[in-house]
């Protein structure tokens, strides 16, 4: 074989090979940015549509990153009235699914009309509309 | 921040709009004549003391108000926020906001803070929506940058 030819498999071999080694190098970055840097999604739902005085509203949703579940995650959830102050619910937390979970049992004297609950985790919210009769 | 507009001030204005450009508006005093007035823009801070009742950014509560950006204000002029005050305590409670520690001693005759909280007491675990404003009267003078303190108390 003459060394024109060798040469030029050298060169090919080479090509492949720092592409081989690009892509690695790529697929490495991706990897770390996904690992150092989180896209919480949080989602916020209630179990009705609408509620009569002294019922309970189950509050709910979940916080990941991507399809992945953030649990031990500090969830905040407030209740935001059509007129008024809004209604403050104990924190909770993410279990192994990152899902969550709160009550508020709606007091006598609330104002009917279009609510939120609101919920916020690690910067990020969501909230869901209901309505009291 | 900077708030300099070159129209009708020629190099002078160019210079102090460099001037206050490169330090992002917030050291210097940019002063401006504008149809023969003298414009002031004071950069400005207030840190946050919250007793009895959390203060916070959002409705859910999780970003406390440590301190208050006011940015450049000028004569005459008022700036608002809007804050969310919780009272994290086991009663009803009534608010009042006050401040002190004013830097440099002495601004406070030439500001006013007031909120619209009302009079009607927070009941336990409520959040209320506020509006906290600062008004700077137009004879301000002497006043190059503020600090000061604003204190928020919850009384069961």
């Amino acid at each position: 074989m003459s060394t024109g030819i060798i040469n030029e498999i050298l060169l090919v071999e080479l090509v492949i090979f720092l592409a081989l080694a690009i892509v690695l190098l790529v697929l490495l970055i991706w990897w770390l940015i996904r690992k150092l840097v989180l896209v919480p999604t949080l989602t916020v739902t209630t179990d009705k549509a609408e509620y009569l005085r002294g019922e309970t509203v189950k509050v709910s949703g979940t916080l990941k990153d991507g399809t992945t579940p953030l649990p031990g995650k500090t969830v905040s959830i407030t209740i935001e009235p059509p007129v008024g102050d809004a209604y403050g619910l104990p924190d909770v937390t993410t279990d192994s699914n990152g899902a969550y979970s709160a009550d508020w049992v709606v007091p006598a004297n609330a104002v009917g009309g279009n609510y939120a609950a609101v919920a916020s985790a690690m910067g990020v919210s969501a909230s869901k509309a209901f309505k009291l009769e | 921040m900077t708030s300099v507009t070159l129209k009708k001030f020629g190099i002078p204005a160019l210079i102090l709009a460099i001037l206050s450009l490169s330090t992002g508006g917030m050291l210097y005093t940019t002063k401006m004549f504008e149809e023969g007035q003298l414009k002031l823009t004071i950069p400005s801070e207030a840190r946050m003391l919250a007793i009895g009742v959390g203060v916070y950014w959002d409705i859910t509560c999780t970003g406390p108000v440590i301190k208050i950006d006011w940015g450049s204000l000028s004569p005459g002029e008022t700036k608002s926020v809007i804050v969310y005050i919780k009272n994290t305590g086991n009663g009803p409670m009534t608010c009042s906001i006050a401040s002190d520690n004013w830097n440099p001693s002495g601004a406070n005759q030439y500001f006013d803070l007031f909120w619209d909280f009302g009079s009607t007491p927070l009941d336990a675990s409520r959040v209320r929506k506020t509006s906290i404003s600062l008004h700077v009267h137009s004879d301000i003078s002497g006043i190059t940058n503020f600090s000061f303190n604003i204190i928020i108390t919850g009384t069961g």
